[in-house]
């Protein structure tokens, strides 16, 4: 279980974080979502202890989490938004390296890596240096690498950034079976649609603090589950309804071209952000 | 595809752990492999840098060579002399150049919040930042002074036993490591500074070059300074004089051991730096 109590970091001129407080689950699979500089990349910073907080902790199993916990450490992997790789390095170097770093048998990272190049769809490609592969290629060497020294945890900042929609998918699938295998995974997106699918529940932030906590569908039926998109001359509006007949209801007084849809959590983020701005 | 993401459920890592400093070791020793490796990728390049490090020493030599052209000694030192003491000296600037240029480069690994990764990671910061880079195209330096070494061994007159082939492994070892603990002091800067202080690159390139000479030449506040602050006469000058046998005494050496206690202020500054570091919250 992953404890955030009163998790707080400020820079010199403004507080990136301010006084989270959040459970994880063992197994869970967490997404925490919200705008711009709402601090989502600043606490996956402070949970890898790539950052220090100013104040709050953080606890992993009741233990207090910090730069000299090795074992606690261990038990989790990171995988940032920016390529953290060696570009002249190819697959088997970048593995090995990574083991290495964390004391592995020689044997042992050999053997692992081939289970996950393989799990991944890799083992073609393990000569190829980091330079020479696809955004999505380079993605998955990522996940690789932070699965070698088998962790509990996993933080994925921005895991499908810049994916294509096919590789995207593919992303997808492989963090559900690793989620299947009990493995803790907190990410943070700016793809409503990606952490409506993976997240079993989900952490709304703005502006460092946390907002609410819900599931998906605990946002989306807050909100009403089913939206009206209409299109005026100021533009797309929906409206959103608790019940299908109330939707249709209105569709049928409504003249244009409206359509009746699901409400997704991009509308409940949509929503929310424009009450923010207004 | 059948993948188990753990063998041994809740157990973690076990890993099978030799003493830390020979597992140190073999990651250090794997790094080079890589990193010689990824150089090779680019041979072209790998050798034109070698080329340009060998020429760079070139023109100093050339510079003594002139000099010498027209003048029968300097301070008291012959040419072949000079170039005895210049070589050894430039073997070791390139010793620390090519095994310490992580610390060289420390300044972009902090700009670019790579420090911070060295931080989380359960390895030696010291032993990752040697590790990141090991620039073995530096060798033309080395190459340029192995020449220059050869024709002062032959010619400089030295009466050459084990106690002298001893001295100079010392000198080498000795101006490795006060060139290292200088790379290791402008690293340290970089917490403070992010850039570092190009006034330290004074004492690194700037004594390399004064290094042509032996230190006495240039009087005697230079040479109290490079005695007790900065210690290269301890691995140039005074050895030198027990090579040539203007000194007897054994002690002299051993004075380039005696130098290593410069390794000590240089490696507190690098712990300092990196508290500051660490308790600034990065």
């Amino acid at each position: 279980m992953i404890e955030l109590r009163n998790l707080t970091k400020q820079f010199e001129r403004f507080t990136a974080v301010d006084g989270l407080n959040l459970t994880i689950e063992t197994g869970e699979f967490f997404g925490l979502v919200g705008p711009n500089g709402a601090g989502k990349t600043t606490t996956i910073g402070l949970m890898s202890t790539l950052l220090l907080p100013s104040a709050g902790e953080i606890r992993i199993d009741g233990r207090v989490l910090s730069r000299k916990s090795p074992e606690l450490k261990r038990k989790i992997s990171v995988i940032t938004q920016e390529y953290s790789m060696r570009q002249d390095m190819n697959m088997d170097e970048i593995m090995e390296y990574q083991g290495r770093l964390y004391y592995m048998p020689v044997k042992k990272i050999r053997a692992r890596t081939e289970e996950l190049l393989a799990f991944c769809g890799l083992t073609d490609f393990r000569k190829r240096s980091v330079r020479k592969l696809s955004g999505g290629m380079k993605r998955k060497l990522m996940v690789c690498r932070a699965l070698l020294t088998e962790p509990e945890i996993l933080l994925l900042d921005e895991p499908t950034a810049g994916m294509d929609a096919l590789s995207r998918r593919q992303m997808w699938s492989l963090l559900q079976k690793l989620n299947g295998q009990n493995l803790t995974i907190l990410l943070t997106t700016h793809y409503m649609e990606e952490a409506q699918s993976l997240c079993g529940r989900v952490a709304l932030m703005n502006r460092g603090k946390l907002e609410e906590v819900n599931t998906p569908e605990g946002f989306i039926r807050a909100l009403g589950a089913y939206a009206v998109d209409e299109v005026s001359e100021d533009g797309m509006e929906s409206r959103f309804f608790q019940s299908r007949e109330e939707a249709i209801a209105y569709l049928a007084q409504t003249k244009g071209r409206p359509a009746l849809r699901d409400t997704t959590l991009e509308d409940v983020f949509v929503e929310r952000a424009g009450r923010h701005l207004g | 595809m059948t993948f188990k993401l753990r063998k041994n459920m809740g157990k973690g890592l076990e890993g099978r752990r030799i003493t830390g400093a020979a597992n140190g070791v073999k990651l250090y020793l794997h790094y080079i492999s890589v990193n010689v490796r990824c150089m090779m990728q680019y041979k072209t390049s790998f050798f034109l840098t070698m080329l340009g490090q060998f020429l760079v020493p070139f023109q100093v030599f050339l510079g003594i060579f002139f000099l010498f052209r027209r003048f029968d000694r300097v301070g008291g030192f012959s040419y072949s002399q000079v170039l005895l003491c210049f070589s050894i000296f430039l073997v070791s600037f390139s010793l620390a150049e090519i095994f310490v240029r992580g610390f060289d480069m420390f300044s972009g690994m902090v700009r670019q919040g790579e420090f911070d990764r060295v931080l989380v990671r359960p390895r030696n910061e010291v032993l990752q930042v040697l590790g990141s880079k090991f620039e073995l195209n530096r060798a033309g330096k080395m190459i340029q002074a192995m020449v220059m070494f050869v024709y002062g061994v032959a010619q400089s007159g030295v009466e050459w036993d084990a106690a002298k082939i001893l001295t100079v492994v010392f000198m080498v070892l000795g101006g490795t490591g006060i060139f290292s603990g200088l790379f290791v002091v402008y690293a340290s800067l970089c917490f403070f500074t992010l850039e570092g202080l190009e006034f330290v690159n004074i004492f690194t390139d700037g004594a390399r070059e004064f290094g042509r000479y032996p230190f006495g030449v240039y009087g005697k506040k230079l040479l109290l300074f490079t005695t007790f602050v900065i210690p290269y006469a301890l691995v140039q000058y005074y050895p030198l004089l027990y090579l040539l046998g203007r000194r007897e005494s054994v002690f002299y050496m051993f004075l380039p051991l005696l130098s290593g206690w410069f390794l000590i202020p240089c490696g507190l500054f690098w712990r300092f730096g990196v508290r500051h570091y660490q308790s600034s919250g990065s």
